[in-house]
């Protein structure tokens, strides 16, 4: 069983993507061998991100069973209250995404935070992406700086009650994160990152060493990146079959309440 | 079989050899092709004969599995070619590695280009992929894609590796650049993972002008060949049969 939970579906201005279809999706996820996909829309470009809301929650009716959506708020734009309201309500979504670079807005602000004390009541988990791709194949146009790695750990310290997975965060933020919060457990580092290796050095190993497998989910950033270069992470790591399957699919399982 | 085409030796104590070999033996990578590059760049000739003695050094301790690149500051000019010479009589040598010490298309490059094609040695060459008016930060000595393509042109007798289509850049329009020059390969390497990279290398460039290469980046680097959607004679041709056809060419084992 493995559970990815950084996944995409929806408008990427950037590059032709395959997979990119809820069947698609589906069909990446069967061939890895991934059970569960956190999905969330990927049209962080559209400037009511609540359409892409919208986009998802109908296209990925008929595959329910599989995809897990999360909804992507962005809360310096009017009516983020009644956009998260519906999603949650009535369109089922199981936690939030946030794209404060893409939005531009800080996490420190006022309306995050307003945001966060709302998703952490809700009982929402609340999934940063510190970047969507490579900053170093950023169109030319669209250079967007990754999320402030000093102000997700001050939001970490400032909202224990909040669960965190912090996506595509490389090995020098996660360990500028730990190191900024070492007496927080309120967050999870997820792999998608190109910069968190499984081998040689082993930068996975050397996080689970230091926060324990409990803290670390599965995540690939499909369809925009190969699953099998996350899963590889995994392989590499030297811990027992128990602790992988907690990286796999019980600690999501946990945060997502299956 | 699996041959990585671009690999380093790096320095210790926050890397060993030893336990960098026997990961990638785990990840079933059977040799590696690794050069050694000097801390400080542009290099100074001490450094990079230094760091060719340890290369040397490295292949006698594992000659199975690690071939050497040399690795020389073209900048010597005399000096840097005797030291290539060197690398390949007397150290046995795969090939060149050339970093930003100096652009591709420096004259100063074209001896070294010349001695490579005597021996039938591989030129593997840094590059960034990314449109020259676009380079900021970069030193003005890096070498684009499209200047990796016309070094190839212009030494047509020359085997030249561009490397790492994964180290980050717009790799499709390093692929497009590449396009139809027949003795330019690309290798694999580099930390990104996007999906369908590897397919496009194939359909832009050819699956015979691709080899395998991780930059060490072991884990990443096996797993984007695994999610790639290959047939098995392409697999081969970019595992393993490219990068054996150019060592055989160059009269190693």
């Amino acid at each position: 069983m493995i559970i990815d939970v950084n996944a995409y579906l929806g408008r990427w201005p950037f590059r032709r993507l395959r997979y990119n279809t809820p069947e698609g999706l589906v069909r990446l996820m069967d061939r890895a061998g991934i059970s569960l996909a956190v999905v969330s829309s990927s049209s962080v470009l559209y400037r009511n991100s609540h359409e892409g809301n919208l986009e998802l929650a109908e296209e990925i009716e008929p595959y329910r069973d599989r995809l897990i959506p999360f909804a992507v708020i962005n809360p310096s734009y009017a009516g983020w209250r009644e956009d998260l309201e519906e999603c949650v309500g009535s369109l089922g979504m199981k936690g939030l995404r946030l794209h404060p670079n893409y939005h531009d807005y800080k996490l420190t602000d006022d309306c995050a935070s307003k945001l966060i004390r709302e998703a952490a009541d809700r009982g929402l988990p609340i999934s940063i992406a510190i970047r969507m791709e490579d900053e170093r194949q950023h169109h030319w146009l669209v250079k967007v700086p990754p999320v402030s790695i000093y102000e997700t750990a001050e939001i970490i310290n400032r909202f224990p009650e909040a669960t965190f997975i912090l996506a595509y965060i490389h090995h020098s933020e996660a360990e500028m994160i730990l190191n900024a919060c070492p007496e927080r457990e309120n967050f999870y580092i997820e792999l998608t990152s190109h910069y968190l290796s499984g081998a040689y050095p082993n930068q996975l190993q050397s996080l689970v060493d230091r926060i324990g497998v409990e803290r670390i989910l599965f995540g690939s950033g499909i369809p925009l990146k190969y699953p099998e270069s996350a899963l590889m992470k995994i392989e590499c790591l030297e811990v027992s079959e128990e602790d992988k399957e907690k990286i796999l699919h019980k600690n999501a399982e946990r945060i997502l309440s299956l | 079989m699996i041959i990585d085409a671009h690999a380093h030796i790096w320095y210790p104590p926050s890397f060993s050899l030893e336990e960098f070999l026997k990961w990638a033996a785990k990840l079933g990578i059977d040799k590696l092709c690794v050069s050694k590059l000097p801390s400080l760049r542009p290099s100074s000739f001490s450094s990079f004969s230094e760091a060719n003695k340890d290369v040397a050094e490295a292949m006698k301790a594992h000659p199975e599995t690690v071939l050497g690149y040399c690795y020389v500051n073209p900048a010597y000019e005399e000096k840097a070619v005797r030291e290539f010479r060197k690398c390949l009589e007397e150290y046995g040598m795969l090939g060149l590695k050339l970093y930003t010490d100096c652009h591709c298309l420096d004259p100063r490059v074209s001896p070294l280009i010349e001695l490579a094609v005597e021996f039938n040695a591989p030129i593997l060459i840094h590059t960034a992929h990314i449109q020259r008016r676009y380079i900021k930060g970069d030193p003005p000595t890096v070498s684009n894609s499209e200047d990796v393509a016309e070094l190839a042109r212009r030494h047509p007798k020359a085997t030249i590796i561009m490397a790492h289509i994964g180290g980050g850049g717009d790799w499709e329009w390093a692929l497009k650049a590449v396009r139809g020059v027949s003795n330019l390969m690309v290798d694999t390497s580099g930390s990104g993972v996007d999906l369908g990279m590897i397919e496009m290398a194939v359909r832009e460039v050819g699956a015979e002008r691709i080899v395998f290469g991780t930059d060490n980046f072991l884990s990443s680097g096996i797993g984007k060949i695994r999610g790639a959607e290959l047939n098995e004679r392409d697999r081969e041709l970019i595992l393993s049969k490219n990068m054996l056809r150019i060592i055989e060419r160059r009269g190693l084992p």
